[in-house]
């Protein structure tokens, strides 16, 4: 951990950003200028300093040496804009100028500005000290990935004879761009001044997906990595059965990364109320920056155990709730859980899938998270192509496999092509589609077929974490103006525009009915999440997409608080149920801390049965 | 000396017309005739407005077409700076004939 920069990762809620704080908070206090940047669409750094941050290098008012930025995707993409286009600023009709602008709201412009930011973050000269508080996994690789795919179809489009044309601008432009790419990864790969982190909560699906990201970063030729195991129950708070069980299950799996990753690991208990403000943060510091923790039997041997029962009542199914999960007028109800990664949002989705199912109505679960565990579940592959659940009449899953999607797409334009062209002609157009761009496209196209599938009553997607979800679904409107600035000039509207212009418009009603689709968001009783989940929920408002459930998950049950740990964490959860009530007006949901993790259809059914009531 | 020929894209995402919802019939025919006679070595450059708006800037004609009939007056196409057809691609024949105007 003390090198010049440091990468923080893992799933969104495992306490990353705490994490990044707290270290840039030690390094500052040891007198190093520490810069902290997150490139989270959904980032609540200004929550943990409390004090406004925005988009450009702020001094933390209360700690010296320390400086802090929040990359906002919309705002480096309004300064990529202008950048672009300030040469004709006043020269052309306003109008005209505001078509030039709207072209360039499309997603491949979002990205490449978001990340041309980001790389000038690791050429920075005057820090000692910067700290990437990243994205969650899957768009963090996608990030990463990035560098490599560009810089490979920056040095073909300049080798090539068409002029040098690429789908990310002019090859000239981004010449100099490419030497920055360059430096990105060079840097990224020096175990000298480089280090990932990641962040974990013993958990399966969080061990899962780190092991998973290790690889891929391998695959780059990342080597420099370690290990942060947040949310470990101190001994003293599990004195009662349903505690030991899950103590004793956290054990196991720390044992399970002890064995698994081979890289330095760091332990970081559980507190018993929120690390909020300042000295909390620095408290944390001291437990990182201590030496790695022996992993195996930690604290086991100070382990406690009382006498209690810990059992939970069934709800009767609440008929407003019904009416939000299952179909209304004979149309088919599209029902989304949104979240923080790392909340719980695919085992609810699942729990809430299998419900509809067995309520009797045909049911399809989706996911469009790239870090999904759905596989692990239920215990079976899932594929690109709806899939029978083993052992149900109703119940289906599937998802989208963004590689995949990007080959299909790829074969549906260039079969298409090979009818019409020669084969120069499709060996080129084969060229163009290896850009960025065309995955955003591919995953996008699988989501609207989805969507707008007829042979499904009930369709549950377990989303994505929030920004990228929210792109997603702002993608059909964003694609929808980009067709009708076609017919602004003369490229003109085909036939075929016209057909995806309106399967795109079907999209848009639907996700804007509230009577087929229900949007739901998924938190913990916490502040952060509260916090995101509301600025979410308002976003989605500006595309008229209104929020109709709240899910509250790891709720701690009554029985089973023994000891005066569990009566403040509960005593926080009952103080952040109570928010939430009053913050959102959707109904909400609760979901107990279970004994045991959401894995198989009997724990999935209890779920359902403990969210929305007892099926008959 | 070789005519220089210019088009000027109209806005879009890139000039091959495949990136987008659909693939661009025109435009994959144009960029078709464009990159031959790149490859048999004539003058022939193309810039999009939104990649490339210095471009347009450079040449007072192409900003006064703009001004005066906006956006749907692209592309453009000239022939050492002069304007020989705005509205829609050239065709292959078109082009060819570009190559061999003299100047007045």
């Amino acid at each position: 951990m003390n090198t010049k920069f440091l990468f923080f990762s893992g799933k969104g809620g495992v306490g990353k950003t705490t994490m990044s704080c707290a270290t840039a908070i030690h390094y500052a206090n040891e007198g190093k200028k520490t810069l902290i940047i997150t490139t989270d669409p959904a980032s609540n750094l200004a929550d943990v300093f409390e004090q406004t941050i925005g988009h450009k290098i702020t001094p933390i008012k209360t700690i010296w040496n320390l400086s802090a930025m929040e990359l906002d995707p919309d705002k480096a993409t309004a300064e990529y804009k202008e950048r672009t286009l300030s040469p004709l600023r006043g020269l052309i009709p306003e109008e005209s100028f505001a078509v030039l602008e709207e072209q360039l709201n499309s997603p491949c412009t979002a990205e490449m500005a978001s990340f041309d930011r980001f790389t000038d973050f690791v050429q920075d000269g005057q820090f000692d000290i910067v700290i990437f508080d990243t994205a969650p996994t899957g768009h963090t690789l996608r990030l990463l990935e990035l560098p490599v795919e560009w810089s490979g179809v920056i040095e073909k489009a300049a080798n090539d004879s068409s002029g040098g044309q690429t789908c990310i601008g002019p090859a000239a432009a981004l010449a100099a761009s490419k030497a920055k790419f360059d430096r990105a990864i060079t840097v990224m790969r020096d175990p000298r001044i480089t280090t990932f982190l990641f962040v974990l909560r013993p958990e399966s699906t969080p061990i899962y997906e780190a092991e998973r990201s290790i690889s891929e970063l391998n695959k780059l030729d990342i080597h420099s990595l370690e290990i942060i195991v947040n949310g470990v129950y101190p001994a003293e708070a599990c004195d009662n059965p349903f505690m030991t069980a899950r103590f004793m299950k956290q054990q196991e799996f720390l044992k399970a990364i002890n064995q698994k990753f081979s890289v330095p690991a760091r332990i970081v208990e559980l507190g018993s109320e929120e690390i909020k403000g300042v000295e909390r943060l620095a408290s944390i510091a001291v437990k990182l920056f201590d030496n790695p923790t022996e992993l195996i039997d930690y604290q086991y041997k100070n382990l406690e155990v009382k006498e209690s029962s810990a059992t939970h009542g069934y709800v009767l199914p609440n008929e407003n709730i019904k009416k939000l999960l299952t179909p209304l007028n004979e149309k088919k109800r599209v029902i989304f859980f949104a979240g923080k990664g790392g909340v719980g949002k695919t085992s609810i989705s699942a729990a809430t899938a299998l419900w509809v199912a067995q309520a009797g109505y045909k049911t399809l679960l989706l996911t469009t998270d790239p870090a999904s565990h759905l596989k692990q579940i239920f215990d079976q592959e899932v594929t690109d192509k709806p899939t029978l659940v083993n052992g149900e009449k109703n119940l289906w899953f599937t998802h989208i496999d963004a590689k995949k999607a990007v080959e299909e797409y790829k074969e549906k334009i260039l079969s298409e092509a090979r009818t019409k062209y020669d084969k120069d002609r499709v060996t080129a157009i084969e060229e163009e589609l290896n850009s960025p761009c065309t995955e955003e496209m591919a995953t996008f196209e699988k989501f609207i077929e989805f969507v707008a599938r007829k042979d499904f009553e009930v369709i549950v997607f377990d989303t994505a974490p929030t920004g990228h979800t929210l792109r997603l679904l702002e993608l059909p409107v964003d694609w929808n103006r980009q067709l009708e600035i076609k017919t602004f000039t003369t490229t003109g509207e085909t036939d075929v525009d016209k057909i995806t212009k309106s399967k795109f418009k079907e999209v848009i009603d639907l996700l804007q009915d509230p009577d087929q689709t229900t949007f739901s968001f998924v938190m913990y009783p916490e502040a952060t999440p509260i916090e995101e989940a509301s600025r979410a929920i308002k976003e989605l408002l500006t595309i008229s997409v209104p929020t109709s459930l709240i899910a509250a998950n790891l709720i701690l049950s009554e029985t089973i608080v023994t000891n005066e740990y569990l009566r403040q964490r509960k005593a926080m959860q009952e103080k952040y149920l109570a928010v939430m009530a009053k913050r959102f007006t959707a109904p909400i949901v609760t979901l107990p801390l279970l004994k045991e993790d959401l894995m198989g259809k009997d724990r999935l059914r209890e779920a359902g049965y403990l969210l929305y009531g007892k099926l008959n | 000396m070789k005519n220089k020929i210019i088009i000027y894209d109209p806005p879009m995402c890139c000039s091959s017309g495949v990136c987008g919802p659909n693939p661009n019939r025109t435009l994959l025919d144009f960029q078709d005739t464009f990159k031959h006679l790149v490859q048999n070595g004539e003058l022939i450059e193309r810039y999009i407005i939104t990649q490339s708006p210095e471009k347009f800037k450079e040449n007072p004609k192409i900003i006064k077409l703009i001004q005066d009939q906006k956006l749907k007056v692209l592309p453009i196409t000239t022939v050492n700076g002069d304007v020989v057809k705005t509205g829609s691609y050239p065709t292959k024949e078109e082009l060819e004939s570009y190559l061999v105007i003299r100047k007045a």
